[in-house]
């Protein structure tokens, strides 16, 4: 039986947001991470951090 | 420090590599939504299909590549293939996420119900708290020999069950469909979702490799810091 094409659209709309979202937001938090590194060391005497990275 | 410098230099190839599965995403969706055919018995829930599937293809890639890392760690113990292990089961943790978030927003639509506790559904499940649990595991010790060495174990436990997560719908009476690419006879969809899910595998593959490469610089810069500030 064919459906209505345009129903329940909002469960694909939501899993298509909810992807791009942690994907970028991770995306963010690398990039975060990553600049703040940089510029820690780029000022001396700066205190790294140690250890393992988190999540 | 020119350790530092290549670390650094290695974060922003990552970066970059990030942004480019961040265009492709956004390209997979234009394919996915404008120039991919509607099934018509699911209708548009199914096209949850195409970001459903390339996560689960990362996050089980992922989590095979950290029970490979971890058991060359215990061979070889050579203190970059533990970090690659985490930095892999960073990335197999959000692909996963992905994966059973988008399951239940396909599920209720199409089963008519959020989750079944099925084979397939339940086994990727324990996976998922598996390598959440190889997170807590390597957060809650502090000596890096000891925190690699039983991580990799239990980075080993997990990777035994991803051909086990594959092979559920085989073995198991389940609602989960079975695999429709990789299986041994030929895919069995139209070439227009095919290929839609093909490229968005390829974009998955792109982000995976990004994340990982930029984690794994991320934590080469913070040891030789670490190794710097204790000098």
């Amino acid at each position: 039986m064919d459906v209505d094409p345009g129903a329940n659209a909002g469960y694909m709309v939501a899993a298509y947001v909810v992807t791009a979202v942690i994907v970028a937001g991770y995306a963010l938090v690398l990039w975060r991470r990553v600049r703040k590194g940089s510029q820690e060391a780029r000022e001396p005497g700066s205190q790294g951090t140690t250890g393992s990275p988190a999540l | 420090m020119p350790d530092l410098h290549a670390a650094r230099r290695a974060a922003s190839r990552g970066l970059i590599l990030i942004a480019v599965g961040l265009a492709g995403l956004a390209g997979i969706y234009i394919l996915a939504l404008r120039f991919t055919p509607v099934e018509r018995f699911q209708g548009l829930p199914q096209k949850i299909f195409y970001i459903h599937v390339p996560a689960a293809w990362s996050a089980l890639v992922a989590f095979s590549l950290v029970g490979i890392a971890s058991a060359l760690y215990l061979w070889l113990r050579d203190p970059r293939l533990d970090l690659f292990a985490e930095s892999a089961a960073a990335a197999g943790l959000v692909f996963s996420v992905i994966m059973l978030t988008t399951g239940p927003l396909w599920g209720k639509p199409v089963w008519g119900t959020w989750w079944e506790w099925d084979a397939r559904l339940t086994f990727t499940l324990i996976l998922f708290f598996l390598f959440l649990g190889y997170r807590a595991l390597r957060s809650a010790l502090v000596d890096p020999l000891e925190r690699a060495r039983f991580s990799a174990v239990v980075g080993i436990l997990g990777f035994v069950l991803v051909p086990f997560v594959h092979l559920t719908v085989y073995l198991f009476r389940t609602v989960h469909p079975q695999p429709i690419v990789l299986k041994p006879s030929e895919p069995s969809l139209p070439w227009e979702m095919l290929r839609t899910l093909l490229a968005s595998v390829g974009v998955f593959t792109v982000l995976l490799i990004g994340f990982v490469a930029t984690r794994y610089a991320l934590g080469k810069m913070e040891q030789i810091k670490g190794a710097d500030d204790g000098r």
